[in-house]
């Protein structure tokens, strides 16, 4: 092991030039990497996860003999606001080490003009994104780019696996390690409860290599929890999700602190604490800004650089900063609002504190009464060192499509090749051959084609048996259109003068009328115009306007959030007597005034009237996304027993049947309702026609092309090619509901959504508890929250016709 | 019910569920952007719709004839949803084959650089009472009977409960129709004048939203 000799004088010379020692993970992946071997590096942010690999990537170029001029690493990073920051870490590392290799950046923020550049000669190093990788791949001659890559390293893994970019990289990178055998994958994640899962799925099937390396870091990060609640209570609202109100409770914070991270849920949020915040605290005009997704680039960009270079001294962000940028300057990290899951929070402590052994400390501000107990839940979590799986998606046929169309638009697929590598993915290996035809004839005679007129067109035949698209037009579009994250419709809005502020969706903008005021990055505008797909406003002096907001997909509690939760909830009863001093007494004073706080082995419902109807209120207190399909299932099985209607509605502790005549709960109790027998069927019948499967269906029919979300810039002339996914699901579940793709969209909500085992095990327990049944006046604390979400669903079993005209007379 | 017969402008005007209305002093069948081709334009550009949709528009056409023996058929605009593709064949087959007699009033979407037979072809068409158009076109004095908009309402009850419908839209100055087309979406109106009258539209029959003073 001469050349690991070697190596180690090299680096460990560097090293000491810096004061620095090799950390155990550092080395042991060094001699990895050297060996050739693929892995997994599991450590957190801010450990030198980019040292453990970097420095032995590069290494065989120091021999001048094997000097090149060819890509030997590709990078992929999740975020393009982590491309910049590898990049710089990167290249200070080659720069102090007299390395003569060129690195680049690729991604959706990248000029036209770097982008030829980059067409006809790429960096020896590129750090882009799943996406941007595509995007090579679609294009021509891209197996030749890749013909002397070493090494490929898939950053922040953790960010991806759980999602269907994780697929899209997993199908890459086969396709890449089949024409390339020598290449070697690297994953670096955070700590997720699967983490020997993920060195699986992103490694796939490797013959002959023993399925790679895990290699663990054994850093620790101590956190340290602060809530940040009222002094009483009973200042505090029951609902809503901004928190506001608590502003000045930021404050001193923000004061002794060198530098501030706000992390909220929404962007909207967002927005309006920023908001909030200047008009609290005008001196730090100047000193603070706002970072969220829909913030244009360069604002975005400038940005992070201000917060790196302790030019601001306070931010507003949301999960848009999650990830690895590193700030060292950090000092405090704000979070508003409950954060749905531990690792997230986790992560987001690990902002502060960025060094090995600095303790992280993280303030959580609950924006309502009830989430207060979720801060409780949180401190406990974090003690306990315990994080959440991010479980891979299996099958995902739109992903597939996307990835066969761009192979098609580059240099064409033979199927049989193309098979034998895709089986190797984590997501294909079960693919059987049924389905594999059904995704060709899909892209080429559009999955079933009866008529003999038909003129389907999208991937060609050729004679050879090439797979390949010839149209132009076809070829454009389908570019355009890659990736895996589905947004509404966006607009582009832009200053008078010209200037572009961000993206704003069109069903927003579709509720504002000429002249109208709101606010986008912390500044009211006025529209002045909207043509094509811009919006152009004019600054504006009002002090109110309305706040932009994006339908962005709401998080749901994890299980294990869901159990910490509960656990706190039973609580709450013992604490009334042996902590009298618990802020959170007056909460469950004010619940136990008419209702009940449940016991472990309990299960409470409450019902009420109001001026909307009947509310039925059910707590399983097992996350947003449990209650929808739970809310699903009940109301369906409740209106099998007689014609009844329901509204739902859920949050993350309950869900409630609102319904227009009161719903005895003992009668339908009796009838097994939390059964969890037939489950499958009674889920089916009831999500057929649900806002889940249609949510699911409308990401599919993005990413496998099935809706046209248009060109750039160019999109009126597209017109003719757009159309809601709404209505293609409604064509697809009446004439053709043997569609792969409408049917993976039920099986996503099964599978990823209702965690099918979850729900069971959550059925499981609520038939073991004791029922609680309460009648009460007024709605209850816990109720609050529900009853007033505005997002709902109906569930009927009365005949269409009678629904109508019960509905009409209304009008009378 | 499947139908309803109004008396409007002392015209008889039959409102029925297949989101067609008859017209009987002049015998004609009028109906509202059917976007012909729709889905096999998008099958053309890659975009993998079941084509079966294709076939039902013209069955429900050819139904609504039979029962109300039209001596002419009126579309009002957006017969055809983009420039020709073979989905038109059938329709021009039976324009052709037909001896009613068929007027298109041109709407945005109509792409026709050929000509038809027995499809007459019209930017507006003038027949007192009323004035025929493919855009709502309010300034006029005479009554006006267009499409465009493909109407929807959206029905509140107790309980939080919606239902959105199709449907024929009759102010005091117009009547926008409904879209004939499977497979066309539907934009949701507002009532904005007492006395407006809204025909919701469901798979089998009508109702009647009328006395909105309420709203």
């Amino acid at each position: 092991m001469s050349d690991y000799t070697n190596f180690n004088n090299w680096i460990l010379k560097w090293m000491d030039s810096k004061d620095w020692k090799p950390q155990k993970f550092q080395s042991e992946a060094w001699k990895e990497v050297l060996k050739g071997q693929s892995g997994l590096i599991n450590a957190p942010t801010g450990s030198g996860k980019t040292l453990s690999l970097i420095p032995a990537i590069v290494w065989p170029t120091l021999d001048n003999s094997k000097k090149t001029n060819h890509l030997i690493c590709l990078w992929i990073t999740p975020l393009r606001s982590l491309s910049q920051q590898i990049k710089i870490s990167i290249e200070e590392f080659l720069h102090e080490n007299n390395l003569n290799l060129t690195i680049g950046v690729r991604n959706g923020d990248t000029s036209t003009k770097e982008r030829n550049k980059q067409r006809n000669k790429l960096p020896n190093i590129l750090v882009t994104t799943p996406e941007s990788l595509q995007l090579i791949i679609s294009s021509k001659d891209w197996k030749k780019k890749f013909s002397f890559l070493k090494t490929v390293v898939v950053d922040e893994w953790h960010e991806l696996i759980g999602s269907k970019r994780g697929v899209q990289v997993e199908l890459c990178l086969a396709a890449i390690r089949y024409f390339n055998s020598s290449t070697s994958i690297w994953g670096i994640s955070a700590t997720i409860g699967n983490i020997e899962q993920a060195k699986d799925v992103l490694l796939g099937n490797i013959e002959n290599k023993n399925n790679g390396v895990l290699i663990k870091s054994n850093i620790k990060k101590k956190i340290l929890v602060k809530s940040i609640a009222p002094k009483e209570i009973k200042h505090m609202p029951w609902r809503g999700h901004l928190g506001i109100n608590l502003t000045p409770q930021l404050i001193p914070i923000i004061k002794k602190s060198k530098s501030t991270l706000i992390f909220t849920n929404t962007r909207s949020q967002c927005e309006l604490w920023y908001q909030k915040l200047l008009e609290k605290m005008p001196e730090l005009a100047g000193d603070m800004a706002m970072h969220h997704g829909s913030i244009d680039r360069n604002i975005r960009l400038w940005v992070e650089n201000a917060v790196r270079n302790e030019k601001i001294k306070v931010v507003v962000c949301t999960s848009s900063l999650d990830l690895g940028v590193d700030f060292h300057p950090v000092e405090s990290i704000i979070q508003i609002g409950g954060p749905k899951g531990v690792a997230r929070f986790i992560q987001r402590a690990g902002r502060s504190g960025h060094r090995p052994n600095e303790v992280s400390k993280i303030y959580f501000l609950p924006t309502h009464a009830i989430e207060l107990i979720e801060s409780a839940a949180l401190n406990k979590a974090v003690k306990k060192d315990f994080v959440e799986q991010r479980n891979p998606y299996l099958l995902s046929f739109d992903v597939l499509i996307q990835f066969l169309v761009s192979l098609a638009v580059s240099d064409g697929f033979y199927p049989k090749q193309t098979l034998n590598y895709i089986k190797k993915t984590y997501a294909f290996s079960m693919i059987n051959n049924e389905e594999w035809e059904w995704v060709l004839r899909n892209i080429t005679i559009g999955s079933q084609s009866l008529q003999a007129y038909d003129e389907y067109k999208r991937v060609d035949i050729l004679e050879n048996g090439l797979f390949k698209v010839t149209s132009r037009k076809t070829a454009m579009r389908h570019r355009v259109q890659i990736g895996t994250i589905v947004s509404d419709a966006l607009l582009q809005l832009k200053s008078i003068n010209g200037r572009r502020l961000g993206k704003i969706e069109e069903w927003f903008v579709s509720k504002l009328s000429k002249g109208e005021v709101f606010l986008f990055g912390g500044q009211y505008y006025k529209i002045f115009q909207m043509k094509n797909m811009e919006v152009i406003v004019k600054k504006s002096k009002a002090k109110k306007g309305k706040i932009v907001s994006w339908m962005g997909g709401r998080m749901s509690f994890s299980s294990y959030m869901s159990e910490l939760l509960r656990a706190e909830l039973y609580d709450l009863n013992k604490s009334l007597v042996s902590d009298p001093e618990n802020p959170l007494n007056y909460l469950t004073k004010k619940q136990l005034e008419f209702s009940a706080i449940p016991n472990p082995d309990e299960f409470l419902i409450e019902s009420f009237k109001t001026k909307d109807g009947f509310h039925t209120i059910f707590y399983p207190f097992e996350g947003r996304f449990i209650h929808e399909a739970l809310s699903h299932l009940i109301a369906y099985r409740v209106s099998l027993l007689k014609p009844i209607t329901f509204s739902l509605a859920y949050n993350d502790y309950g869900f409630e049947l609102l319904s227009d005549e009161f719903l005895d709960v003992q009668d339908i109790i009796d009838n097994n309702l939390w059964d969890d027998s037939h489950l499958y069927q009674d889920l089916n019948d009831s999500i057929n026609t649900s806002e889940m499967a249609r949510r699911k269906f409308r990401d599919i029919a993005v990413i496998s092309g099935l809706v046209f979300t248009g060109m750039p810039n160019k999109r009126k002339g597209n017109k003719d090619l757009q159309s809601g996914s709404q209505l293609l699901f409604d064509v697809f579940r009446d004439y053709e509901p043997d569609n792969l793709l409408y049917k993976q969209s039920i099986n996503e909500t099964f599978e990823y959504q209702l965690e099918e085992g979850r729900l069971r095990s959550a059925l499981k327990r609520i038939n073991r508890q004791k029922l609680i049944w309460k009648k009460i006046p007024y709605p209850s604390p816990f109720s609050f929250p529900i009853i007033t979400d505005r997002m709902r669903e109906n569930l009927s079993s009365e005949k269409f016709e009678d629904r109508v005209k019960k509905m009409l007379e209304e009008y009378k | 019910m499947k139908s309803v017969k109004k008396i409007i402008h002392n015209q008889t005007l039959t409102f029925d569920y297949r989101k067609v209305v008859f017209w009987k002093e002049t015998s004609s069948l009028i109906l509202s952007d059917v976007h012909i081709g729709k889905i096999t334009h998008f099958r053309k550009n890659g975009i993998s719709l079941p084509s079966f949709p294709a076939l039902n528009n013209l069955n429900i056409l050819k139904s609504a004839i039979e029962d109300y023996h039209p001596k002419q058929v009126v579309f009002l605009g957006d017969l055809f949803h983009s420039d020709y593709n073979l989905e038109w064949e059938e329709w021009l087959l039976f324009f052709k084959s037909s001896r009613l007699a068929f007027k298109l009033i041109i709407g945005n979407h109509d792409s026709i650089n050929f000509k038809i037979k027995n499809l007459d072809i019209l930017k507006n068409w003038n027949k007192s009472p009323f004035y025929f158009s493919h855009y709502p076109f309010i300034e006029s004095k005479i009554f006006n009977l267009c499409g465009h908009v493909h109407p929807s309402f959206l029905l509140k009850g107790k309980g939080k409960q919606q239902i959105k419908l199709p449907c024929f839209y009759i102010t005091r100055k117009n009547i926008i129709f409904p879209a004939f087309g499977e497979f066309t979406g539907t934009h949701n109106i507002h009532l904005e004048n007492n006395g407006d009258e809204i025909i919701l539209i469901s798979k089998n029959g009508i109702f009647l939203l009328d006395q909105l003073n309420s709203i």
